[in-house]
């Protein structure tokens, strides 16, 4: 059945399409312009522009989260965690006032997830459970690479301490324990390699057999080498087994066995076997019924790995470059949980609706400069940028929310860039009269002295006006 | 005056916030900041909308009537005839609900200072029916956009689009007799396979005159060829529930499209003298053997009671696209729960009789069709499949469909008919001059392969 008149499809510029496009360039330029402005006051323009790229790299990290596909969501994880965990480092070590640099990042946030469309309750449930994952899958891997480490340190202790020995029976000792474990790896690798569904049609009865037999002798030379490694010291206590063996024939065979010459070879081959059972494992368990909850788990997988590769040797030079390294340590480990806190908060605030499902974007956005507007009121900036940061966010949540409007009714076909810019002169131009009148009052506040121009007169005032403009409620 | 919405209420929570603020830290620009968002709801409070009566509406749909499937433009214009500006203005025209658009926007919105015209251009599917527009809707708002008012306009020009089956009907052919006979006779006469010489007579055509026996004798001689007769053409429509879907919504049935096709072919062939007949295959119909049915002729009612038939045959696949109805009674035409399709297919066959052509027009989207066709072959008639393409191609099952109906195609072919496929977005008039026309021109009469047009 037909289902109306209106066949619209989401365009590149997210479901709400392209007057959003205009509504957003407003936006960032108003933040920008905010931003600008306040590291020119304080001395150093590019004040946020570490923060800003950390935000946009987090935002966009949060955009390809939401993709299906392997390649971006690995590339999302990437982006995201890392740049999310420095925007809030920032946020903590910067010397800006807390929260001006906090309503600047939350403003910035609000533009670059209006131009991505992603703060939804869906997206941030997604991004927090797929980060939440890859961050658990890191952590685990750590703790997975440390016991890793000691074992193969345990192990190497062993076997130099076999290929130096100078008793038969320890030679002989190490030589059946290694061999145990070498077909024991063996028999893993036949079993987890898919050798016989790479083997071509005609001759798979032939390989299977083969391998079948491979796998019995393995397993009768393991059990062999095992009953050896157990009986030897009983063997060694209750006959004279040492001293036989530490006759002349016996003892340079025993030292031929204790030798890098037959022990390196066997061990090399462990350590393949090994490693090559548990690639297959790994890929088989990951890649099996390839969907989109895969994707998410590989991905996370993916990216855990690439948090230990690319991010190890940063924190590396960090904490050799530190003072305190423990402290550099705990806060890569527990910057990731204050972002997820983050997130949960955002996820709990549009779930209650004090960010509204559709217009969150632009209510970010308008929310960070206020808040913005207030830290630079504490920092002492000057009473023009404060009222320009609460005008900038008024703009961005009337151009924000007429654009939403506009799609809403009109959809993303129509070009209604004009409409849409013709209405932003009005928004800014209310915005800048503002700015100008409450200037001039400020001015006249200054020059009259506290007699009038009190805090206390000001809060009477200002309450005065909220009652008279109460009945009007939006 | 308009309806007020609140656009504003997080600029009270910005001003408490602000005030709160300052109170809190005894900052005078934060109390003054407070003032801020006041201002921006002062402004939307005294902001306010409504559309000017002096707003002009015009349509134009084109063209009107039109054929089923074929794109129809649709032009709203709305002009400001008032002396002021309207900041927002926001059109949504009224598409009939049955139709669909398929290229631009039925809605936009503009400024506009006084003088200036709104325009809304978009392209709908013709499906067959009346349809009618609903009038535009006008929103207005304020510069504050805290204030919306609507009007509903009745526009001038078009309000209706008219989609008919006859609508449209292009000759066949634009040059040639337009004969579709594809037999040949033993008496001479015009044609394009060579006959016999016979003696010259006044008034033959100079084309005709043997030019090299007259060098060789010095004669005059004319040249016979064999003569093309025109013989009965039975238009078979395939109306079976099988062949009762769309190409996608708001479009129309492969079955009106079929019933479009054969009243052009039909009008054109009635047209030139020839004698046309039609059977509807999928209805229960009140001809012999519960057919369909109007036997060859060229009558000056022929036409007209085609037309009708192919009407019931459309009506019956939009109302009942399962063909689960057995009539509207149960008894009466245009049911199908008791039709036997294979039996009215070998019912066409003993009602058009051996000297008759058929031209079968299906989407041939099940095999009934090729085993009719194959059945059809016994008569040694000249047989042409016209087939509708209505399968998607933007879906791995359309194409697979799309696959299998070509296959179907090239079966019905083997059988030595002719296969037409109509493909979405080739004029019918094309294809019917590529179906009838160009074969009926070629002296063999052979059957040759392809015939995706």
């Amino acid at each position: 059945m037909v289902g109306g008149p209106r066949l619209d499809t989401p365009s590149a510029v997210g479901d709400e399409g392209r007057p959003r496009a205009t509504s957003l360039t407003i936006a960032a330029l108003v933040v920008a312009a905010f931003g600008l402005a306040t590291g020119v006051l304080r001395g150093d323009p590019q004040l946020f522009s570490g923060v800003a790229l950390l935000a946009g790299v987090s935002v966009a990290g949060m955009t390809l989260l939401d993709r299906e596909s392997l390649g971006p969501t690995v590339i999302g994880h990437l982006c995201f965690l890392p740049a999310a965990s420095g925007v809030l480092a920032t946020l903590v070590l910067s010397p800006v006032e807390t929260a001006l640099m906090g309503g600047v990042v939350l403003a910035m946030v609000g533009v670059a997830t209006g131009w991505t469309n992603v703060l939804g309750t869906e997206t941030v449930a997604s991004t927090t459970v797929s980060s939440a994952l890859s961050y658990l899958f890191a952590v685990v891997g750590i703790i997975v690479l440390v016991l890793a480490a000691g074992i193969a340190w345990v192990c190497w202790r062993l076997l130099t301490a076999v290929v130096g020995a100078t008793s038969p029976v320890a030679a002989a000792l190490g030589l059946s324990a290694l061999v145990c474990v070498s077909a024991i790896c063996l028999f893993l690798a036949l079993w987890q390699l898919p050798v016989l569904q790479l083997t071509a049609r005609s001759r798979r009865a032939e390989r299977a057999a083969t391998y079948a037999r491979c796998k019995r002798v393995l397993g009768a030379v393991g059990l062999g080498a095992g009953v050896l490694t157990v009986l030897t010291p009983f063997v060694v206590v209750f006959t004279p087994l040492d001293r036989v063996l530490a006759a002349p024939p016996f003892g340079a065979v025993a030292g031929l066995l204790s030798s890098w010459l037959v022990l390196g070879p066997i061990a090399a081959v462990t350590v393949g076997a090994l490693l090559a059972a548990t690639g297959a494992f790994v890929l088989r368990t990951f890649t099996t019924e390839f969907d989109h909850s895969s994707v998410r788990a590989v991905g996370a997988v993916v990216a855990a790995l690439g948090y230990l590769l690319l991010l190890a040797p940063v924190l590396l030079r960090l904490s050799i470059v530190s003072a305190n390294p423990g402290a550099v340590f705990a806060g890569a480990v527990l910057l990731p949980l204050a972002v997820y806190l983050v997130l949960v908060l955002a996820l709990g605030a549009l779930k209650l609706g004090l960010l509204p499902e559709r217009a969150a974007p632009a209510a970010l956005t308008a929310a960070g400069l206020i808040y913005a507007s207030i830290g630079a009121a504490q920092a002492d900036l000057p009473a023009l940028l404060v009222f320009g940061g609460v005008a900038g966010g008024l703009v961005t949540w009337d151009v924000g929310t007429y654009g939403l409007g506009l799609t809403a009714e009109l959809g993303h076909r129509p070009e209604t860039r004009r409409l849409e810019l013709y209405h932003g002169v009005f928004a800014v131009g209310v915005g800048v009269l503002g700015i100008l009148l409450f200037g001039a009052v400020e001015l006249a506040r200054q020059s009259v002295g506290t007699a009038v121009g009190s805090s206390g007169a000001m809060a009477v005032a200002v309450l005065g006006v909220l009652l008279l403009l109460a009945p009007l409620r939006g | 005056m308009g309806r007020r919405r609140a656009r504003w209420r997080g600029a009270v929570v910005a001003a408490l916030a602000l005030a709160g603020a300052g109170v809190w830290a005894g900052n005078g620009a934060l109390l003054l900041a407070a003032g801020l968002p006041l201002s921006y709801l002062a402004y939307g409070a005294v902001s306010t909308a409504s559309v000017p009566a002096e707003m002009t509406v015009s349509r134009a749909v084109e063209p009107t009537p039109a054929p089923p499937g074929h794109p129809v433009s649709v032009r709203v214009t709305v002009t400001n005839e008032s002396e002021g500006p309207v900041s927002d203005l926001r059109v949504v025209d009224g598409v009939p609900r049955d139709l669909s658009v398929i290229a631009g926007s039925p809605r936009s919105g503009e400024t506009l200072a006084a003088g200036e015209s709104l325009t809304l251009e978009y392209t709908l599917i013709a499906r067959r029916g009346d349809h009618d527009f609903e009038p535009p809707r006008l929103r207005a708002r304020g510069t504050g956009a805290a204030e919306v008012a609507t009007a509903v306009q009745t526009p001038d020009g078009d309000d209706r689009l008219v989609c008919r089956l006859d609508a449209e009907a292009p000759p066949l052919s634009d040059q040639g007799n337009d004969r579709v006979g594809q037999r040949t006779t033993s008496d001479p006469g015009d044609g394009f396979t060579f006959h016999s010489t016979r003696e010259y007579r006044r008034g033959d055509p100079v084309g005709r005159i043997d030019w090299r026996s007259y060098a060789k004798r010095g004669e005059l001689s004319t040249v016979n060829y064999e003569q093309w007769v025109s013989t009965a053409v039975v238009f078979v429509l395939d109306a079976r529930p099988p062949s009762r879907v769309t190409a996608g919504p708001g479009r129309p049935t492969a079955v009106e499209l079929g019933a479009y096709a054969t009243t052009h072919a039909l009008t054109s062939l009635l047209g030139a003298g020839h004698e046309v007949g039609l059977a509807v295959v999928g209805i229960d119909g009140d001809g012999p053997g519960g057919l369909a049915w109007i036997p060859p002729g060229n009558g000056s009612d022929q036409r007209s009671r085609a037309i009708d038939r192919l009407e019931d045959a459309a009506e019956a696949a939009e109302r009942d696209p399962d063909g689960e109805d057995g009539g509207e009674s149960g008894t009466d035409k245009g049911g199908t729960a008791e039709v036997d399709p294979q039996q009215q297919f070998r019912k066409v066959m003993e009602l058009a009789g051996p000297r008759s052509q058929f031209v079968l027009v299906s989407p041939i989207l099940d095999d009934g069709p090729v085993t009719a066709m194959e059945g059809w072959a016994a008569l040694d008639a000249a047989r042409t499949v016209l087939s509708p393409d209505v399968t998607a191609a933007s879906t791995v099952s359309g194409q697979h469909e799309h696959v299998r109906r070509r296959t179907r195609l090239a079966r019905c072919q083997a059988t030595g008919a002719r296969t037409i496929d109509w493909q979405r977005g080739t004029p019918l008039p094309l294809v019917l001059d590529y179906a009838f026309a160009v074969e009926a021109r070629r002296p063999d009469g052979s059957v040759h392969p392809g015939g995706g047009v």
